[in-house]
C-alpha cells in the first residue's frame, strides 16, 4: 500500500492523490498507533498528544513530498511515533514535576489486556501477568523499551526495527538481549502454558 | 553438535531474536515445538481483543484536524519562550558586564614629582617650543 496527501483540495489534481486517502489511511492505522504510544507511554493523555503529534507530522511530512510516495506507510508511520514517544520521554526526564502514570492511566493500559475469551481464570492471569510486564518495561531504558515493544507488540522483526529506530542489526541485538534478561521473570511467566511444558 | 536441550530462558531469547546460535533449534524437534508454542502464545496475545472506544477514536480525529487547521498560530507561539529567554539572556548580560579595568598605576617617588614641577615653573621657554626641542633631543 502506497499512501500520499493533497495539501488541499485544490492540490489534489497536482500530487494525483486524495485528502481522503489521508483520513481513511489515519482511520485504519489510529488504533494501532495509539496503543504503541501507550505501550511506549503507559499514559492515556500523553498517548492520546502522541499520536495527534505523529498523525500531524505524517502530513506534514506527505505534504513535503509531494508526488512521492511512501513504500510501506504502516512502518514509516511506526517509525514517527516511536520517535514521537523516545521524545517526549526524553523531555519528561527533565520535566521532574510531572505527575507520574495515575491510577486512571494504568487502569487504562491495564484494559488492553485480554479479558474476553472461553477461559475467565486465565484470561484474568494473563491480564495480571501482561499488566506487569507493562510495569516492568519502565526498567527498561528508553531504547530497550522501543526495541522489546516493537518486536513484543507489533511483530517486528529485528531487520525492521534496526530501519525504524536508525540502529545497525548488532545494536538492535544487543538492546534487546538486555531487554529480555531484565524482563525475564515477567516473561516466564507470561509464557508459562501447560502447552509449553516439556 | 550440542546434545542437550535448550532452557526455557534461551527459548524465549529466541523468540524475541535473540539466544544461543549453535544450530540446535534447527535440528532439536523438541525444543523447536517449545518455541513454536511460545511464538503461537505471543501471537494469542497481540490478537487480544483490545478496547478503543470508537468515540475516544473519532474525538482525537477532530483534534488532530483542528490541531492541522490552527498550526500556523500555535508555531508562532511557540517562539515566545524562546524570544523571551533570549530577551532575558541579553538584559543579564548588559546589567552584569564586567567594567574595563583601569591600567595598574605606577607608583612616583615625590622627589621626581618636586622636579619635574619645578622644571616647569622655573622654565622661561614659551611652552610652544617644548615640541620643537624634542625632535632634536637625543634618545639614551
Amino acid at each position: 500500500m502506497k499512501v500520499a496527501v493533497a495539501a488541499s483540495e485544490a492540490d489534489e489534481t497536482a500530487t494525483g492523490m486524495k485528502t481522503a486517502d489521508f483520513d481513511s489511511w489515519m482511520a485504519a492505522e489510529q488504533r494501532r498507533i495509539y496503543l504503541l504510544c501507550l505501550r511506549m507511554l503507559r499514559s492515556s493523555d500523553d498517548a492520546d498528544s502522541a499520536t495527534q503529534d505523529t498523525f500531524i507530522k505524517a502530513h506534514r511530512a506527505l505534504k513535503r513530498q509531494e508526488k512521492a510516495a511512501i513504500d510501506s506507510p504502516a512502518r514509516w508511520l511506526s517509525r514517527i511515533a516511536v520517535n514521537t514517544c523516545l521524545d517526549r520521554l526524553r523531555s519528561k526526564r527533565w520535566r521532574f514535576w510531572q505527575r507520574r502514570a495515575s491510577a486512571v492511566d494504568e487502569e487504562a493500559a491495564l484494559r488492553l489486556t485480554p479479558w474476553a475469551g472461553p477461559n475467565q481464570e486465565a484470561a484474568l492471569l494473563a491480564r495480571e501477568v501482561t499488566h506487569r510486564l507493562g510495569a516492568a518495561l519502565q526498567n527498561l531504558s528508553l531504547r530497550q523499551r522501543a526495541v522489546f515493544i516493537l518486536r513484543h507488540d507489533e511483530d517486528c522483526s529485528l531487520e525492521e526495527i534496526g530501519e525504524i529506530l536508525g540502529l545497525d542489526i548488532g545494536t538492535v541485538k544487543s538492546h534487546m538481549a538486555r531487554a529480555v534478561r531484565k524482563l525475564r521473570e515477567e516473561l516466564r511467566d507470561l509464557y508459562a502454558d501447560k502447552t509449553l511444558e516439556r | 553438535m550440542p546434545t542437550r536441550h535448550w532452557s526455557d530462558e534461551e527459548v524465549l531469547a529466541r523468540l524475541y531474536g535473540v539466544g544461543p546460535e549453535d544450530g540446535h533449534i534447527e535440528v532439536c524437534q523438541d525444543c523447536r515445538t517449545r518455541l513454536e508454542a511460545m511464538e503461537l502464545r505471543r501471537k494469542t496475545l497481540l490478537d487480544r481483543d483490545l478496547r478503543v472506544p470508537a468515540q475516544f477514536l473519532a474525538e482525537q480525529r477532530r483534534s488532530i484536524y483542528e490541531r492541522l487547521e490552527r498550526r500556523p498560530l500555535l508555531l508562532r507561539l511557540r517562539l515566545v519562550p524562546s524570544l523571551a529567554m533570549v530577551l532575558f539572556l541579553f538584559v543579564i548580560l548588559t546589567m552584569f558586564r564586567p567594567s574595563p579595568q583601569e591600567p595598574p598605576r605606577i607608583p612616583v617617588p615625590d622627589a621626581q614629582v618636586f622636579e619635574d614641577v619645578f622644571d616647569i615653573a622655573s622654565s622661561t621657554e614659551p611652552s610652544a617650543v617644548e615640541p620643537v626641542r624634542s625632535l632634536f633631543e637625543v634618545q639614551q
